[in-house]
């Protein structure tokens, strides 16, 4: 039986770009509090950030509200402009598509297509 | 359902009378063997030593016999042990009263905070829990999340509709803590009135979401949403309907097998406006069959001990085929002695399970 892969983020960005969030193995209400850390500056500054969930294992909900709970639109006019990344068929995929999440954010197949989305267009 | 507390309370007279005859006999250990040494030898030690003890009884026992068990101690370090420095009588003992103060406080407010907390856990779950409502037999459980301080969301309920129908609801709010307990314990006495009252299954889910976007906004709540099951189980046992708001569908074990519907769900309760919620008609065989309603923390914990996440649908299904319908309370509780034991360490979400047959 392959080890469960605790939960990591990667930080890319200098805030020139949107910021990219890399989520790597398994993330639960244990890793909440880091995501969190890395997302409400970015949220209260109301930049963009990419959250790619592509290397993500396992993702629940309380780890989804988190992200949703960042993005622009909430009440108070704040948070991030948001976009997630979800190869189909991945875990993180099944898990917006059964809580149908993609109706409030924008969930991309490639960090590339998720990218593209934030520039201005031609 | 109990709530781990700050603290030893004694709750009895007795059990008090013992707590203090322990300090006593502990500052008497301390003290006593220095009536046949020579003090001067351990100078420093012994003094600080019997005020701590004192000052510490009175964080557990309150302030005045707080103050009672520091004032046996400095004497015994005054007149004993023959230690002055430490041993000024007239500022331990209000320092011994004013800890005593805070011990109490303290406990009161973790007594109120164990006492809320009950309370939540109780509203999320049927109150009685009936092994039969109607013509069917209900297995049910609830298993709160093992890893401490956390109050997580799960809720479920089964009670007649007018029309002699069974309604069941199995439900999860995402996310933690009090706010996400206050809002499972809404929509479950939400959904009871509307299910009483003989409103379809689909009408209740819109008044559901409705309510909480409505509640959201009002009050400027944070994200938080909600995933349901609704089902209404016809008297006969021929037909079901299933309303999915975000969450899994419901199994059904029947004649040596498993089927999981595969069913479109619409999306979590307080999302977003949704006005059509769809009906999902299914046809039952004939008995012994069971429906089993759950969430995700049932098929969300690990693969194996130390391994991967989740421990999957396939497994759950495997399990539940080879206790084959009807599911009893032993059948129940073994496939969650299988989640823990794959699991390993303390599960991190609730679950919820219902096992609903023909009785």
């Amino acid at each position: 039986m392959a080890q469960g892969d605790p939960g990591s983020i990667r930080v890319e960005g200098d805030g020139s770009a949107p910021w990219v969030l890399e989520l790597h193995g398994e993330h639960d209400l244990s890793t909440v509090g880091a995501i969190h850390a890395r997302l409400a500056p970015i949220a209260d500054r109301g930049e963009a950030a990419v959250i790619d969930l592509s290397q993500v294992t396992f993702i629940d909900s309380a780890v989804l509200t988190e992200l949703i709970a960042s993005r622009r639109g909430r009440e108070d006019g704040g948070g991030a402009r948001l976009a997630i990344v979800a190869p189909p068929g991945g875990f993180p995929a099944r898990m917006l598509g059964l809580l149908q999440l993609e109706r409030v954010v924008a969930v991309y197949e490639s960090r590339d297509e998720a990218l593209a989305s934030f520039e201005p267009a031609a | 359902m109990s709530v781990p507390g700050i603290g030893p309370r004694f709750r009895t007279s007795r059990v008090r009378a013992i707590a203090v005859g322990v300090v006593v006999l502990a500052e008497l250990a301390i003290a006593l063997p220095f009536l046949f040494v020579s003090p001067s030898t351990v100078r420093g030690v012994p003094g600080p030593l019997l005020v701590l003890l004192g000052v510490a009884s009175a964080f557990v026992m309150g302030p005045r016999i707080g103050a009672a068990l520091t004032a046996f101690a400095v004497l015994l370090a005054v007149v004993i042990v023959g230690e002055n420095a430490y041993t000024e009588p007239l500022v331990w003992i209000p320092v011994a009263v004013g800890v005593g103060i805070v011990g109490d406080r303290v406990r009161r407010g973790d007594d109120l905070r164990r006492a809320l907390l009950g309370e939540l856990r109780r509203g999320l779950v049927t109150v009685s829990r009936e092994p039969q409502v109607g013509p069917y037999r209900i297995v049910s459980r609830y298993v709160p999340a093992e890893e401490a301080q956390v109050l997580a969301g799960d809720f479920y309920g089964v009670i007649l509709e007018p029309s002699g129908s069974v309604a069941v609801m199995v439900g999860d709010v995402a996310g933690h803590g009090p706010g996400a307990a206050a809002v499972a314990t809404r929509l479950r006495a939400s959904w009871r009135g509307l299910a009483s009252a003989g409103v379809p299954a689909s009408e209740a889910a819109r008044v559901l979401n409705d309510t909480m976007l409505a509640e959201r906004r009002r009050a400027s709540l944070p994200m938080l949403f909600a995933t349901l099951c609704l089902a209404s189980i016809e008297p006969d046992g021929s037909k079901a309907c299933f309303v999915l708001a975000g969450h899994p569908s419901p199994i059904l074990v029947a004649g040596g097998g498993v089927d999981e519907y595969v069913l479109e769900t619409d999306p979590a309760i307080g999302i977003t406006d949704h006005p059509e919620w769809t009906v999902h008609d299914v046809e039952l065989p004939a008995a012994p069959w069971s429906l089993v309603f759950y969430t995700d923390g049932l098929v969300e914990g690990r693969s194996a001990p130390d391994g991967p996440r989740p421990f999957g649908t396939a497994r759950l299904h495997e399990l539940l085929a080879a206790a084959g319908p009807p599911l009893g309370e032993g059948d129940v509780d073994a496939v969650l002695a299988a989640v823990s034991a794959a699991n390993g360490g303390p599960m991190s979400d609730d679950i919820v399970v219902v096992a609903v047959s023909p009785a």
